[in-house]
């Protein structure tokens, strides 16, 4: 007996323009896009998810865009709920998230040995459960959970399980794109978003690219042998079966039992996900930028588009609101979210998920196009800068712990390097100024003016992070003040670079017009 | 206070009594020998505290037993001369020397700076500013032993543009 229609039930979470939130089934959701300001979940791996999700219906309902010229006309017009309409009509029992034959991402027949309770749905993606914010528990059975919040994570476990070795079935894979950060460039609304992230693909591609649901679900026997196929196109992609799931309703329609194991095998690990940053390697070719303990921003000029970089690769859903916006610079999205999670490599152990907003500069959509080069410089600047930081903290460790003398073990001095707070202390303060800059590339700002500010803000962040240190230590002993001395050398040394830079600017500029500079 | 080892080398040129009596107070506690007391006590202000007494006694005995007939070179300040001392014999023990001076407290700094002073018996030292320096030495934020402390380290490694906003305030 089919239960709980997700064409229909409300279990996707938004915001309103108004700003109040609500859950919606496909079908509202599509049909208010424009009167919605973003899809909102606690959790980055949801909110992923449903985007993707959600465009996965959209190639299929517009059988399109096919090339940038539809996807323009798209954009101009608006989403034709018509077609979306008679798509999720002609589908609708594809949709059931409990039903005899063809429940949502699940399969039918699978009968488990062991049935998990729900959690292992949400905990592939906590490492620590207390961490999980649930406010759907059912507080009169507290070990079930409603079905729309099942059906979310339901579309999160498809989207970023990591391989954690064998299953009931067959060795379980992970998702394609897991472990990269997914960028999400956001436009005014959600029809917007929607738009600006629906990258065109050949018609021929369109033809092949059958989601999750318009497939016959994998038969168990080949989930035992390790199902493997490649990705025919964004929206299989973005409905990948990474597991093979089946709900187990309970009678007030919660869910706190489901079978779980292995899914479909990625047999085509190379092809590009829209949504993903690439570094070029030279012998390994494009591999995708993750979330690591390095902010991502240090590496932000990878999410640009450029010209003559061998060595990044933007990502398509950027390169394309580029070219949708060019013309209609007020849709220009002006800020992007990038969403994801961090996980020890080759392993299933997640360190961490985030959800980061970047301001996305002007200049994408100007005459001055991409500012991959300038912002690259600023940030090669700032790694720069923090060597000498790195290298002042050595010194000082190593001055400490041999008082010249004794002889120091390497391990040592990275963990006093480790436990010292210049490091810290420089990268977050550069941090907030790097988002600061952003927002300081417009049509007619002047690149020149935005460097200067930033060395300076360098320049200062350098000294505030050492004087931080040097100040708890000055009041040491006599060997703490000797390493003090002896590491500023560095430091001294990287602060008369920029000035010298700093200097050579001003002049410049002085000689050209009244300063515009950008605050420090 | 200041202009005082210029009033000490002017007492010095009428009488050679002054530097036999001062280098002889090395011997006891700074402030302790009565003979020496002539050479101090008028040119101290009735606020000066216990410490700047003892200071200046100190260096008063330190500037007769390191003073030499015709010595010529421009003054330096004591850090400074550790540090050249220490390049031209090129042995690390001046630099060991040097730090434990940094590290001592009063009770340990007379005997530790007379260890120092007799060391640098070659070169032309600035008492003046020894003077000067000292009263700062039981600061908390040890601004003397800082500004020793660069000043050594800056003269055995020398760099092209020392940030001045860099150190801490000395």
């Amino acid at each position: 007996m089919s239960q709980f229609n997700l064409i229909d039930e409300a279990w996707i979470p938004v915001r309103r323009l108004d700003g109040t939130r609500v859950e919606l089934g496909i079908g509202e959701v599509l049909r208010q896009a424009k009167d919605l300001a973003v899809i909102e979940d606690p959790s980055p791996l949801v909110t992923a998810a449903l985007h993707r999700f959600l465009l996965a219906v959209l190639y299929r309902a517009l059988e399109g865009p096919t090339d940038i010229d539809q996807a323009k006309a798209l954009f101009k017009a608006g989403l034709p709920m018509d077609k979306i309409d008679a798509y999720l009509e002609r589908w609708r029992d594809r949709f059931w998230l409990f039903d005899e034959q063809y429940p949502f991402f699940q399969i039918p027949d699978f009968e488990p040995k062991v049935w998990r309770a729900w959690t292992v749905l949400a905990a592939e993606h906590n490492a620590d459960n207390a961490k999980v914010l649930f406010d759907h528990i059912d507080v009169t059975r507290p070990d079930a959970v409603t079905p729309a919040a099942a059906a979310r994570w339901l579309l999160a476990t498809q989207t970023f399980s990591v391989s954690a070795g064998k299953s009931e079935l067959s060795h379980t894979g992970t998702a394609p794109a897991a472990t990269a950060a997914m960028v999400l460039p956001l436009g005014r609304q959600l029809e917007d978003t929607l738009l600006l992230n629906l990258v065109p693909q050949h018609r021929a591609v369109l033809a092949g690219d059958l989601p999750v649901w318009e497939r016959e679900p994998d038969a168990l026997a080949r989930l035992k042998a390790g199902a493997e196929r490649g990705i025919a196109g964004y929206a299989d992609r973005y409905t990948w079966r990474t597991r093979s799931i089946r709900l187990r309703g309970e009678n007030d329609g919660g869910v706190s039992t489901l079978a779980f194991a292995s899914g479909v095998e990625n047999a085509t690990k190379a092809s590009i996900d829209p949504m993903l940053a690439y570094r070029i390697d030279e012998e390994k070719g494009p591999r995708s930028i993750q979330f690591s303990d390095r902010g991502l921003w240090r590496e932000f000029h990878s999410l640009l588009p450029n010209r003559d970089a061998k060595k990044h690769l933007a990502p398509s859903v950027i390169q394309h609101a580029v070219e949708l916006t060019r013309y209609a610079k007020g849709r220009f999205p002006t800020s992007s979210m990038v969403l994801g999670l961090s996980n020890v490599p080759g392993q299933a152990k997640i360190n961490f998920w985030r959800s980061e907003r970047f301001a996305l500069p002007e200049t994408l959509v100007a005459e001055n196009g991409s500012p991959y080069w300038e912002i690259k410089e600023l940030l090669d600047k700032a790694e720069l800068t923090h060597a000498s930081a790195k290298a002042a903290c050595e010194t000082f460790a190593r001055s400490m712990l041999g008082h010249g003398e004794r002889k120091i073990v390497a391990k040592d001095v990275t963990e006093f390097v480790r436990q010292m707070p210049v490091s810290a202390a420089y990268w977050s303060t550069l941090e907030a100024a790097f988002h600061d800059v952003l927002r300081h590339y417009t049509a007619d700002s002047d690149p020149d003016a935005i460097r200067l500010g930033w060395l300076k803000t360098v320049r200062k962040t350098l000294r505030t992070a050492w004087q931080q240190h040097a100040a708890s230590v000055s009041t040491g002993d006599a060997w703490a003040i000797r390493a003090l001395v002896r590491a500023e050398a560095h430091v001294n040394k990287q602060v008369g670079v920029l000035n010298k830079e700093i200097q050579q600017y001003e002049t410049h500029h002085q000689t050209q017009s009244p300063s515009q500079e950008v605050p420090a | 206070m200041s202009e005082y080892i210029a009033w000490l080398e002017e007492m010095n040129a009428r009488d050679t009594k002054v530097r036999a009596v001062l280098r002889r107070s090395l011997a006891f506690d700074p402030g302790a020998y009565i003979p020496a007391f002539p050479y101090v006590e008028s040119r101290l202000t009735a606020e000066a505290d216990e410490w700047r007494r003892q200071m200046h006694y100190l260096v008063a005995g330190l500037w007769a037993a390191h003073w030499r007939e015709g010595r010529t070179g421009a003054l330096m300040p004591l850090a400074k001369a550790c540090a050249l001392h220490q390049l031209a014999s090129g042995s690390a023990s001046t630099e060991r020397r040097f730090i434990h001076l940094l590290d001592a407290d009063r009770e340990q700094l007379p005997h530790r700076l007379r260890q120092m002073v007799a060391l640098l018996n070659e070169q032309s030292i600035d008492f003046q500013t020894l003077l000067d320096d000292l009263r700062y030495w039981n600061s908390p934020e040890k601004r003397a032993q800082n500004a020793w402390a660069r000043a050594f380290y800056r003269t055995l490694n020398p760099i092209e543009s020392p940030d001045t906003e860099t150190e801490t305030a000395a």
